[in-house]
């Protein structure tokens, strides 16, 4: 057996995780609010990381400016999906299975929008992180980056939605729609701020996935099934279950790329951990841990 | 690609293929409506199956029927966990099933390496599906010096199983089995109360679109003579989604005409890529942007589609109905 | 003889308790009534005879045999064929489509007899169809026959839910409210077919109904619910005058 670098892989794991949660807080949001699951939401991650790409790179950009926008950019973009494509089909009575076709036929309007700009090779992020050492593990200012933004993310996100009205609103009507509808709240613009800052997360986490690799025009796709796993493992709609299913599948995906490389296994089958984390929770629990947290069943 | 009619042929054929691809969602989701989301898993299936068939010298009859066999084989296994999902979670369990599949077969014959190293200490050598680097697949048709025989020969093979599809699958849908399916896709809970065992029909239905998906990648694998796991991205299972929705869902011949549509679309940006040297633009990028915001046009304006689904047609209903506007 | 026998069956959502350890019988060939305030339990009790939601406890007898977690398929098969308060029609599919869907042991309904036995389910669905048109006669419904679902009535949806229901042969038939949305004189004649029916063919009737004078002047018995347990069970004639009824349907009133 080869010796694990265990802090290392706890340590990679948290960063995995953490950009799981960004990606997949809005995916899951918008999926209990807006009833379907939105596919456009990778292309709000991908944009996120050419955003940034564009402004710290090719504009020579200070990196929380290109961090910010990158933010902005897919706020915006998420949020003129559900207005200009999402929320009209809804009005007009197209059945979920539509919506979700037509949120990938935007999204590929968005992907290869992307791709006549910037091309289809890898783009990089030429930043200069600097580095700590401790014992056996490895801290790159990155790293820190990304753990104090989904620190912030978590701790901002909690407050808003325990001590604000709005977000109160948010959580009962991610608990149930018909309820929040018959109770006489205004779902709709609930569901346009929950897009809003869904997917500037998203474009956050496409932002620090660029920084760490590189941009290509499947970087969100290929977040895409991870998010949903987390989704779907933290129960749809619930902001908690979202935060503890990302850092369970961030453990998971890093021991198992570990797994994988000492077995001299491809280590991009580690995706396989997230599809049979979305098979067995919907046959098994299909609401996922949210009711474990809230200690009972949705009635 | 610069001559017309290589250009011509290599259109018509990709009709036919899609036409039978098209006709097999049509089956599961405008009838019965199970929205399976992994087609493109299921092409890869027959696809690779052919691949391997024809190269180990088997017939390239065994080689259509083993790729159906395989893909509506493997399709029934999948439906034994998928249909316990409700619509929406099919249809992400399915597409996250062929980004697997497809993952799978990219890192198949690695893994087999390192697990034969790891277990008998060999460094052995395994090329079944040939990773990313794909593989070139023998035509069923061997002409040689014939072109002109050569492509007859091919399309009469696509437009005949594209035929034999039609007939198959309007057998099915103009008949009381047909009435059920339609039924479940109505109202799966009232279809048990009137005892349908549902189930049964939905793994069927799975069963069978997933073999004729398997056919119609068997066929494209040959004439494009080369597959690779990038063939078969989720793309193509969109493209075969639009082709449902914007010909008309639950209506054979829409589907049909959806799929000349699309194909057509794909056929132009070819066109344009091979024709024009330089353009400041990639006509595939324009290709999917139009094709992403047409699809949303046509879900907006005109859901239903280009040709309407039609009332079930069987014999003894026909008679009452002529009965019915006459009295 | 009692066709149906319910003992001790219970169902609760959460913490509510919908139907609370219920005992009723229901005779061979009679058409017996439930009755009892919106919200008493009564299509819960029709949804767990149906098999279409599981119970908590008890047990359900239907002519001999335990049927409590069958499925909803296999309670059809032996007989019980129930409609819905809120009809559960194929909504895109024709009147007749509808009708012939709930034909029973229908050889063309099978993959394989669908394509080689065209022949035998030609013949077998002439049969079906000039049933289903007789029925659909029975109920007034013959000029929609040919038309899409989607487009009848509110009272049409009714009827077409018991024709459906009617062209499965029933033994036992579980009808939720047939007459709601239905003008009152319609709703005398439906209670009319009702009879008929089960005098030519035997069937059992078992029907929710808000309608409580038509049900009575046709209802061999009749069981009251109240916050999910049986008030009352006699006859028709016992009813208004039973003092836990009266205070059920007072409260009700006063509730409301
Ligand atoms: N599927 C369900 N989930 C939760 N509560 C339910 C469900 N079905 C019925 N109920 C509740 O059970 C009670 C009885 O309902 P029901 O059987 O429909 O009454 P009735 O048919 O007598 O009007 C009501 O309070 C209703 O809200
Ligand atoms: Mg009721």
């Amino acid at each position: 057996m080869l010796p694990l670098n265990l802090p290392q892989i706890f340590f990679n794991s948290i960063i995995t995780g953490s950009i799981f949660m960004l990606a997949a807080i809005g995916l899951s949001l918008s999926y209990s609010l807006s009833r379907f699951p939105n596919f456009t939401h990778a292309e709000y991650i991908t944009l996120g990381g050419y955003v940034g790409y564009l402004l710290s790179e090719q504009l020579g950009m200070p990196l929380y400016v290109a961090f910010i926008a990158s933010f902005l950019g897919s706020s915006l973009l998420s949020l003129a999906s559900y207005n200009v494509v999402f929320k009209p089909l809804q009005d007009r009575g197209s059945p979920l299975i539509y919506l979700m076709v037509a949120s990938i036929g935007l999204g590929l309007v968005v992907r290869h929008t992307i791709q006549q700009i910037w091309g289809g090779s890898p783009l990089t992020i030429r930043a200069i992180w600097p580095r700590w050492i401790l014992g056996h593990l490895t801290i790159t200012g990155l790293y820190i980056y990304i753990i104090t933004a989904a620190i912030v993310t978590a701790i901002a996100l909690h407050l808003l939605l325990t001590r604000t009205t709005i977000g109160k609103c948010i959580r009962a009507s991610a608990d149930n729609v018909e309820l929040a509808l018959s109770s006489g709240m205004n779902v709709s613009s609930i569901s346009r701020f929950v897009w809003l800052i869904g997917g500037g997360l998203a474009g956050l986490s496409g932002f620090f996935m660029v920084a760490i690799a590189n941009a290509i025009p499947l970087l969100g796709w290929r977040l895409l099934i991870p998010a949903f796993a987390v989704t779907i493992l933290g129960g749809i709609g619930s902001f908690y279950g979202v935060l503890i299913a990302a850092y369970i599948i961030g453990v998971a995906e890093n021991f198992s790329v570990v797994g994988l490389a000492a077995l001299g296994l491809p280590t991009d089958l580690k995706m396989l951990i997230s599809f049979v984390i979305i098979v067995v929770v919907l046959l098994v629990k299909p609401e996922g841990i949210s009711a474990s947290i809230r200690g009972g069943v949705r009635v | 690609m610069s001559d017309p009619s290589i250009f011509v042929m290599h259109i018509a054929f990709r009709i036919g293929v899609y036409g039978i691809a098209a006709l097999s969602l049509n089956i599961e989701y405008g009838y019965t409506g199970l929205s399976n989301f992994g087609k493109a898993a299921f092409l890869m299936m027959g696809a690779y199956t052919a691949a391997i068939a024809v190269e180990n010298g088997l017939h390239p009859v065994i080689a259509i029927v083993l790729s159906i066999v395989v893909a509506g084989f493997i399709g029934l296994s999948a439906s034994l966990f998928a249909l316990k999902f409700r619509e929406d979670y099919l249809a992400i369990t399915m597409l996250a099933f062929a980004e697997i599949s497809r993952l799978i077969l990219r890192n198949f014959d690695d893994s087999v390496r390192a697990l034969t190293k790891l277990i008998t200490g060999v460094e052995g050598y395994t090329n079944i599906f040939g990773g990313v680097h794909g593989k070139v697949v023998r035509s069923f048709v061997s002409i040689p010096g014939d072109y002109r025989l050569y492509n007859i020969v091919q399309l009469t093979l696509v437009y005949g199983l594209l035929a034999s599809s039609y007939v198959f699958v309007r057998l099915l849908s103009d008949s009381p089995y047909g009435r059920v399916l339609r039924a479940i896709r109505e109202d799966e809970l009232a279809s048990q109360t009137l005892g349908k065992k549902t189930w049964v029909y939905k793994m069927q239905i799975i069963g069978l679109g997933s073999a004729l998906a398997g056919l119609a990648g068997a066929l494209n694998a040959q004439f494009e003579g080369y597959i690779s796991p990038e063939s078969f991205q989720p793309h193509l299972t969109f493209a075969i989604w639009m082709m449902v929705i914007l010909g008309g869902v639950g209506n054979n011949l829409g589907v049909l005409l959806g799929a000349t549509l699309v194909e057509s679309i794909e056929a132009i940006a070819l066109f344009v890529k091979s024709f024009f040297g330089y353009l400041p633009f990639d006509p595939v990028n324009i290709q999917w942007i139009f094709v992403g915001a047409s699809i949303i046009a046509i879900i907006a304006f005109k859901p239903r589609g280009l040709l309407e689904e039609r009332p079930i047609k069987t014999p003894a209903v026909e008679v009452a109905r002529i009965g019915y506007t006459k009295g | 003889m009692a066709i149906l026998k319910v003992k001790r069956l219970s169902k609760s959502f959460g913490g509510l308790k919908a139907v609370d350890s219920i005992d009723l019988d229901v005779e061979e060939e009679t058409i017996t009534g439930l009755i009892g305030p919106n919200g008493s339990g009564k299509t819960t009790l029709f949804n767990m005879i149906s098999g279409v939601i599981p119970r908590d406890s008890g047990e359900i007898w239907f002519r001999g045999e335990r049927i409590d977690g069958l499925k909803p398929f296999e309670i059809y098969a032996r007989g019980i064929v129930r409609s819905f308060q809120i009809p559960r029609l194929f909504w895109k599919l024709t009147v007749l489509d509808n009708m012939l869907l709930a034909a029973r042991g229908f050889n063309g309904e099978s993959l394989v007899g669908a394509i080689f036995k065209r022949g035998g389910w030609i013949l077998e669905e002439k049969r079906l169809v000039d049933k289903a048109l007789d029925i659909l006669d029975l109920l007034g419904l013959s000029d929609s026959a040919f038309k899409p679902t989607y487009q009848l009535s509110g009272g049409q949806m009714k009827l077409l839910e018991m024709g459906r229901a009617l062209m499965a042969d029933p033994k036992l038939l579980l009808l939720d409210e047939p007459t709601a949305g239905v003008n009152p004189k319609l709703a005398y004649s439906i209670f009319g077919k009702i009879e008929e029916v089960r005098r030519a063919y035997g069937t059992t009737f078992f029907v929710i109904e808000h309608r409580v004078e038509t049900l009575f002047s046709y209802a061999n018995w009749v069981y009251v619910m109240s916050n999910g347990s049986l008030i009352y069970g006699g006859k028709p004639s016992g009813v208004i005058s039973d003092s836990r009824v009266q205070k059920a349907y007072l409260g009700d009133i006063h509730a409301a």
